[in-house]
């Protein structure tokens, strides 16, 4: 409990120093979304003024920072002045959006690696595993954004997926059965995308985690009393390898509002990856702030449960 | 205090005089209110002279391999001197410690954890002159690297191999070697026969005494074994929980059964 | 295959790729400037070896587009005229490490006739000429980028590893900050402390900085767990007992022991940071027109047309994937080479 409480505190600490570190950035930078509005003729000067003494863009860093702060933790974080309403209710569907994609990639990835490298581990050595190391080194060089964009062509050129977008432009009128079929097409390719991206190298460390507590002595003690392959695998390779594993869902949890970025932004995608975008362009510091947050304290939150639960799931390190 | 019934040169003092040297180790508990101290060391004195030989016996954790880290300064003693020529270590200046420290060595009980596996013969027996004497010219450091070899009956044709290509008792040459480059007049061996094959061990036990004949070096030879000290020591004392325990002459210590040294 | 013959043919490739982009004028026909803006998108140009009227020649030539594209935006080959292949020919001038002024090129044919053999972008400019450049913008702020990470990050490991206590936890927990953010968004934040309009010839160096500044506390930690460990060493000890300073001890036996890890890293590295560098560019935040980075090539693809019409404007992301691939290739067989010596 004490270790919990501790891991904790630690990851607030940290919360609190990428807090500071991410709004001095953002302070840093020259050029301010102000001058963008001054430019605009419907918002008269006057407005412009009044906005930038409610938001004390004037004053000091630590003020600003301060008010940030107490604010955040209240829920408000702040006012988006390039779409002209609280950050927060900006967040929120694209929170949704992102997370409904990550979520399905995370398992499509999950489901796909651990067979699959499982698999290889037991044909180790053999032509089946080398053609699968060859087809997941092969995917790890390609990037995330050629990846996106030959998905994206791919549903131009045969139709069978829409390409891009969350809801088709007639969404609103359709019966909800149609729009959850809509909504099911149109998640397929990003989900695809990412579940690619991610898959090889998780397949990577399924398969030397299981390959290395494989070549473990009780493995072999196990396989000389005549137990079959399989059963070795599931009772006794996998539990070894669970450690490692487990700490991998963890960090993948850590990244599930931050991994579909750029592929949000190729196909579309109305999550968080095209608002941060848009909002770094228009110098919107609030959105930008609040985006990266929100990922960092998933990251954290990551890495914390990622230790919690090793420590939970291993008797060895409780002993400790 | 180490009485010894053979005569002393009257106005000749000893090479190392080690008077009432306490070594402790603080260990805090993270959020303990107190520390616990360890002694390694409670007030151990005695002397060594000029070409002659002192064997520390004791079990492990009697703190021999503290008192040899302290004669060489890795540690710094809570209390006490020690006396290097009359000079204090403990209370040197950085200068005055560099020359002294050309004076001691340490020879560690492992070769082949104690030499750089990077490095070849040529240059881990070169590393002092590189250290102490940086001006000193190549050619100069090659012929005082190969004058060292040949002092550890090293034959030729080593200088450009590793120490994985040499077997224990070579590494131990090698150690050596670096030990002599700079002409010390302490040898401080930290077990270093322990861990050496039987056939090995005599040969370097021999080295050991050729060396003392014929350059007047000073031993200070650590050990747990007490037959292995018995063999190669004029003097023996025994070391107990940081303490040296009344000394006898080697055949009244054997004669006296005393407990196990592990 | 012998078993050494393999890694140092990899090696061979990777470098004199690397020695190839160096010198992108050399090697492509064109500017990457030089526009022709009545040949939008033509495709690539075909080498032939045999004439309308059936006849063989040795030596490639190629056959200009006519003028008059079809309904379709079609291009089709002017058959009348022919110009052969040349190498070594004079073409646009270019700079040689920025200091010469050159006009050789490595192939090219005699104007009027023109050779695309990467195809066209939307402005009529070579896409080979504009992948060679590019490639070397992307490619050295990859490098570069990592070298900075490594360099700045082997410093910190080192002084949090070597001299530890408070060095090491500030070092630490700061690195922790940087690890905790997402790279991209970091990438992002970063980036945004600059104008959003900067000069396109700042923009690379710029560029170069964000990207190396956010990758330093990987290399910190690692080449950190070096030191640390190496500092043990009995070897470490000796060398202090012979009365060896600080500084003697780190040169001699610490830095070396850090060798592998930062070959590796820098292995893994370099790849990530070429990708960071196109990220940003493909997304306009980075190198800007007209020079070209293999990211703000790929860019028009994001336009539908683009995407589906005119294949030759992928070719920057083959060339990407097969870089990844040899990298890829190269930090495998240094980890198991590094293994090796440590065993």
């Amino acid at each position: 409990m004490l270790r919990v409480a501790k891991r904790v505190l630690h990851g607030l600490v940290l919360l609190f120093g990428v807090s500071v570190l991410t709004f001095a950035l953002l302070s840093a930078a020259p050029g301010n979304l102000f001058d963008e509005l001054r430019l605009n003729p419907q918002i008269s000067p006057e407005t412009v003024t009044a906005l930038k003494a409610e938001y004390g863009v004037d004053r000091p860093w630590l003020t600003r920072y301060a008010y940030w702060t107490s604010s955040a933790v209240r829920g408000d974080f702040g006012y988006s002045l390039s779409y002209r309403c609280a950050v927060g209710k900006l967040l929120w569907p694209r929170v949704r959006n992102t997370l409904l994609l990550t979520v399905l990639a995370t398992l499509l990835s999950w489901m796909i690696a651990i067979p699959w490298g499982i698999f290889e581990a037991m044909r180790r050595g053999q032509w089946i595993d080398r053609l699968g190391g060859g087809i997941t080194a092969t995917l790890l060089a390609i990037p995330e954004l050629v990846l996106g964009l030959l998905l994206l062509l791919l549903a131009a050129r045969t139709g069978w997926f829409p390409a891009g977008g969350m809801l088709s432009t007639n969404a609103g009128d359709a019966t909800v059965v149609r729009n959850a079929w809509d909504l099911v097409r149109h998640l397929m390719l990003p989900v695809v995308a990412l579940a690619l991206g991610s898959a090889p190298l998780l397949i990577r460390y399924v398969r030397s985690a299981i390959a290395s507590a494989m070549d473990m002595p009780f493995v072999e003690i196990a396989r000389g009393h005549g137990i079959s392959s399989w059963r070795i695998v599931f009772r006794h390779a996998l539990p070894a390898a669970a450690n490692s594993l487990i700490s991998l869902f963890g960090f993948s949890i850590g990244t599930l509002l931050s991994a579909s970025l750029l592929i949000e932004i190729i196909l579309s995608w109305p999550g968080l990856g095209p608002l941060v975008l848009e909002a770094m362009l228009a110098r919107d510091t609030y959105v930008v702030m609040a985006v990266v947050m929100l990922s960092s304290v998933f990251l954290i939150l990551g890495n914390a449960l990622a230790d919690v639960l090793l420590y939970w799931s291993d008797p060895r390190i409780r002993a400790v | 205090m180490i009485t010894d019934p053979r005569p002393t040169k009257p106005d000749s003092q000893p090479l190392l005089r080690v008077r009432n040297l306490f070594l402790a180790y603080a260990k805090r508990r993270a959020f303990a209110a107190e520390s616990i101290a360890t002694h390694a060391l409670r007030g151990v004195s005695f002397e060594l002279r000029e070409g002659e030989t002192l064997a520390l016996v004791g079990p492990s954790g009697s703190g021999k391999s503290s008192l040899a880290r302290c004669l060489v300064r890795l540690e710094t003693p809570s209390s006490g001197q020690i006396f290097l020529e009359g000079n204090d270590l403990c209370r040197m200046d950085a200068i005055a410690l560099s020359s002294a420290r050309k004076e001691i060595h340490l020879i560690f009980q492992d070769a082949a954890s104690a030499l750089n596996p990077r490095f070849t013969v040529e240059e881990i027996v070169g590393e002092p002159l590189v250290i102490h004497e940086p001006t000193m010219g190549h050619g100069e450091r090659k012929r005082r690297v190969s004058d060292a070899l040949k002092q550890v009956e090293l034959a030729l044709g080593w200088h450009s191999r590793r120490p994985r290509e040499l077997s224990g008792g070579q590494r131990q040459r090698v150690a050596i070697a670096r030990a002599l480059v700079l002409q010390p007049k302490l040898l401080i061996l930290d077990e270093a026969l322990s861990s050496l094959d039987l056939s090995a061990q005599s040969q370097i036990a021999n080295l050991f005494f050729d060396l003392q004949e014929r350059q007047g070096l000073a031993y200070l030879y650590i050990t747990h074994d007490l037959g292995m000290a018995k063999a190669v020591a004029g003097e023996i004392a025994v070391l107990e929980a940081g303490r040296l325990v009344p000394q006898a002459l080697p055949t009244e210590l054997i004669a006296s059964n005393l407990q196990p040294v592990s | 295959m012998n078993r050494t013959f393999r890694p140092i043919a990899l090696l061979v490739f990777l470098a004199s790729l690397h020695v190839a982009l160096l010198f992108p004028g050399f090697f492509a026909p064109y500017d990457f400037a030089a526009q022709n803006r009545d040949l939008p998108f033509a495709p690539p140009t075909k080498l032939h070896f045999v004439d309308p009227a059936g006849g063989f020649h040795l030596w490639p030539f190629v056959h200009p587009f006519q003028d008059n594209t079809d309904a379709n935006g079609v291009y089709a080959e002017d058959l009348t005229q022919s110009y052969p292949l040349r190498l070594f020919v004079n073409g646009d001038p270019y700079k040689v490490a920025g200091l010469w002024t050159a006009h050789i090129h490595l192939f090219g044919v005699q104007s009027p006739g023109q050779i695309f053999l990467f195809g066209t972008d939307d402005f009529g400019r070579d896409e080979l000429s504009r992948m060679f450049f590019g490639g070397r913008i992307s490619l050295f702020a990859g490098i570069l980028g990592a070298t900075i990470a490594i360099s700045v990050g082997a410093a910190m490991g080192l002084v949090a590893g070597f001299f530890g206590g408070w060095r090491d936890a500030v070092i630490m927990r700061v690195s922790e900050l940087f690890l905790a953010l997402p790279w991209l968004y970091l990438l992002f934040a970063v980036r945004a402390l600059l104008p959003l309009r900067v000069k396109s010839t700042d923009a690379f160096l710029l560029l170069v900085s964000i990207v190396g500044l956010v990758g330093w506390a990987r290399p910190a930690r690692l080449v950190r767990g070096i030191v640390l460990a190496a500092k043990e060493r009995n070897f470490v000890l000796a060398a202090r007992a012979m009365g060896a300073s600080n500084t003697h001890v780190v040169i001699y036996h610490i830095w070396p022991e850090t060798y592998g890890v930062l070959l590796t890293t820098a292995a893994l590295l370099v790849p990530q940071f070429i990708l960071a560098e196109v990220t940003l560019s493909f997304l306009g935040l980075g190198v800007g027109e007209p020079i070209p980075s293999w990211g703000n090539l790929l860019a028009p693809l994001q336009r539908y047309s683009v995407l589906t019409s005119y294949w030759w404007m992928y070719l920057p992301a083959v060339a990407l994937v097969f870089l990844f691939l040899a990298y890829h290739w190269a930090s495998t067989t240094l980890q198991s080479k590094t293994a090796e010596v440590r065993a």
